[in-house]
């Protein structure tokens, strides 16, 4: 096979100081590099730092003795010779590399001659989904200037800085800090990589451009009609009861859409600032959907709809972030009471599916409404695409619905499904990856 | 790294190391040349440009070191499929490569052009479909993972119903005002380009599977496109 069998690099360690010894100037040698990342990353790294040189000298985990106290002068008054504390055997559990590794809270991952990844923390393995040990490191990313970086590393011992800028699955900008690892026998025999996330400070600037963007044109139409109908009732509708009424009436539901137009924007951009963390609470798919079905039933009485819920399947836990899938099942329930006919029937249903090794569980809300043709579908989650302009307004839709429900998804590594036929309804499925330690 | 030759091993890993090196290249000309596109960068665009010769010099040291390895060590089965299958992947990729190049010379050509920035919505809905298959495809070849390959060949069905979509809306936009015709044609064969791309992830996707399981892949690839039969009725009442 071509992928280079993974050489005990890491095996070695725990028992040689020498190479813990490396792994210990290497961390120091970054604390020099992240200095520009702020000031805890800094001190963390610098007491690991500090750690791991302790532990090569052998003192950290056992303590220190203290002076002799025998020689203590007579005191007044008679008290117990203070003695030095005795040494504690140490519970920690062996340092090794990884143990060290793992515990920094920044994605860190070490790479061999061969540009085999040899470890990489937690914080790394959720930069980079498809990176695993054992594996190149192109697999956490193929840009060119961090390939030239480790070569660089390997071949010079020197450290490395490189900006890093990933366009898919989600946009992110990182910082990446590349050290020498000394080997056994003399040389660079690894790489150790430490990154520093910026996307969150760059999508912050991004995301207020868009949300002032948006906000003022989407918002300026409906502003536009309550002024003048504010001027009409002012003016010459002055003393007309019907009209006054009237315009009331489409005021009223013109200044609700724009403050729900107000909060979709709003989550559109809090889910867009997550995006490229994973999420870390759980969710249990089952009761969430029913909760949520209740939640609009009184909606979907208004419409005179029926809702109905068919779960053959028990608990399903997946990893997420709960708010964020209650706010999909939300638009996409309502999005088929909304569009599917009056006294219609929408059908939601939750199964599990197979996809090789992988489970995953998939909720369909399927209605019975006009459908939706054939070239609008891969469009729907694009922000403010919208079928029929006329009748998404009139019914109160933002066009950002879906596009929150996609970005959620996707920031869950899962899946939405969009299947439509005209005269005979649309059914909307997301799916999401079980959380297999469940 | 000096890559001294010191066995058959190391020679496939050298091979696997190239084309990810050049699948890195590819990736990054893609997601530049439409940034370029949408940003109305002409520097970026030039950039872009002028990367996709490090590309076709790569194809090349590709072609070579494959060649020579066929022809030294006489491979057989597994790895004789694995050097073909290299070979094809890099022609796919420096296809690629060069369809990208052009979506940044069409953006260098639109860049003084105004425009309403919903006219690249759409596009940039097809691009991003496009780089995460081709960055699927490429993970799924570094892994070897015919199930990876297998979505990525599935996958091509919604760039190609994108793609018919977008084909609609900006024939509209033509209609609608002849003075976008300029701009819309540039855009429209922007779109065309990524759904080529799209196309070769697919080939790429059944090398891989080809590579893996020694067999062809059997189905008809999924196709969607219909631009080719596409006419809009002049019709006002259309646009929503």
């Amino acid at each position: 096979m071509p992928t280079p069998a993974p050489r005990p690099f890491l095996e070695r360690l725990p028992g040689s100081g020498r190479s813990l010894g490396a792994i210990a100037a290497g961390v120091a040698a970054l604390a020099g590099g992240l200095a520009a990342f702020g000031g805890d990353v800094l001190m963390v790294v610098a007491a690991l730092a500090g750690a791991a040189a302790g532990f090569v000298a052998g003192e950290i985990w056992r303590g220190t003795a203290g002076p002799e106290t025998d020689a203590t002068p007579p005191s007044p008054i008679e008290l117990p010779p203070v003695r030095a504390p005795r040494p504690v055997p140490s519970r920690a559990p062996e340092l090794t590399a990884q143990s060290l590794m793992d515990a920094l809270p920044v994605p860190t991952i070490i790479v061999d001659e061969t540009f085999v990844v040899r470890h990489a923390n937690r914080p790394a393995r959720d930069v980079f989904m498809a990176l695993r040990e054992g594996g190149p490191i192109a697999l956490a990313t193929r840009a060119p200037e961090f390939a030239r970086a480790i070569e660089a590393v390997l071949t010079d011992g020197k450290t490395e800085r490189v900006l890093l800028h990933e366009r898919v699955p989600v946009e992110r900008r990182l910082d990446a800090s590349l050290s020498p690892l000394e080997a056994d026998g003399g040389g660079v025999g690894a790489v150790l990589i430490v990154l520093h996330d910026n996307s969150e400070r760059d999508r912050l600037a991004q995301m207020r451009a868009d949300f002032i963007a948006h906000a003022s044109h989407e918002l300026r139409t409906p502003l536009a009609a309550l002024r003048g109908f504010i001027e009409t009732l002012q003016g010459p509708a002055r003393n007309d009861a019907v009209a006054r009424e009237r315009f009331l009436g489409i005021m009223g539901s013109e200044s609700q859409r724009m403050s729900r137009l107000l909060d979709d924007l709003l989550s559109l951009s809090r889910v867009e600032m997550r995006a490229h963390l994973p999420p870390t609470g759980e969710v249990e798919i089952v009761e969430t959907v029913r909760e949520v079905i209740e939640s609009l039933a009184q909606i979907a009485k208004a419409q005179g709809t029926e809702v109905t819920l068919d779960a053959a399947v028990g608990n399903r836990m997946i990893r997420g972030d709960h708010d964020e899938i209650v706010q999909v099942f939300v638009n996409l329930i309502q999005n088929a009471i909304k569009y599917g006919n009056k006294g219609g029937h929408v059908r939601v249903t939750v199964s599990d599916i197979r996809s090789g090794a992988s489970a995953w569980v998939r909720v369909a809300v399927t209605d019975d409404g006009p459908g939706i043709a054939e070239e609008h579908i891969p469009r729907l989650v694009e922000r403010f695409y919208r079928v029929d302009d006329k009748s998404s307004r009139e019914k109160g839709g933002t066009g950002l619905g879906l596009a929150i429900v996609k970005h959620v998804v996707t920031r869950h590594q899962g899946e939405l499904r969009i299947d439509s036929r005209l005269g005979v309804g649309s059914t909307f499925a997301v799916e999401f990856p079980l959380d297999e330690s469940k | 790294m000096e890559h001294t030759v010191k066995s058959y091993e190391a020679e496939l890993v050298q091979l696997d190391q190239k084309l990810s090196q050049m699948g890195g290249l590819v990736e990054r000309l893609l997601g530049d040349a439409f940034a370029s596109l949408e940003r109305r960068d002409p520097r970026l665009a030039s950039e872009a440009i002028a990367a996709d010769q490090a590309i076709d010099s790569l194809q090349k040291e590709i072609e070579e070191l494959a060649i020579s390895m066929i022809a030294r060590r006489q491979p057989m089965a597994g790895d004789l499929r694995l050097i073909v299958s290299t070979l094809k992947v890099a022609g796919d990729l420096e296809r690629i490569g060069d369809l990208a190049k052009n979506i940044a010379k069409r953006s260098l050509a639109v860049a003084s052009e105004s425009r309403p920035q919903s006219l690249i919505l759409g596009l940039r809905h097809m691009a991003e479909l496009a780089m995460r298959s081709l960055k699927n495809v490429l993970d799924a070849y570094m892994t070897r993972d015919d199930e990876k390959a297998l979505k990525v060949w599935r996958a091509d069905t919604d760039i190609d119903a994108l793609y018919n979509s977008v084909f609609r809306e900006l024939l509209t936009y033509m209609m609608e005002d002849p003075r976008n015709i300029g701009l819309c044609t540039h855009l429209l064969f922007g779109a065309k380009n990524i759904e080529r791309i799209g196309d070769h992830a697919t080939n790429i996707a059944e090398t891989i599977h080809y590579m893996v399981r020694g067999k062809p892949l059997v189905d008809d690839r999924p196709k969607g496109d219909k631009t080719s039969v596409t006419l809009i009725d002049n019709d006002p009442g259309e646009r929503n």
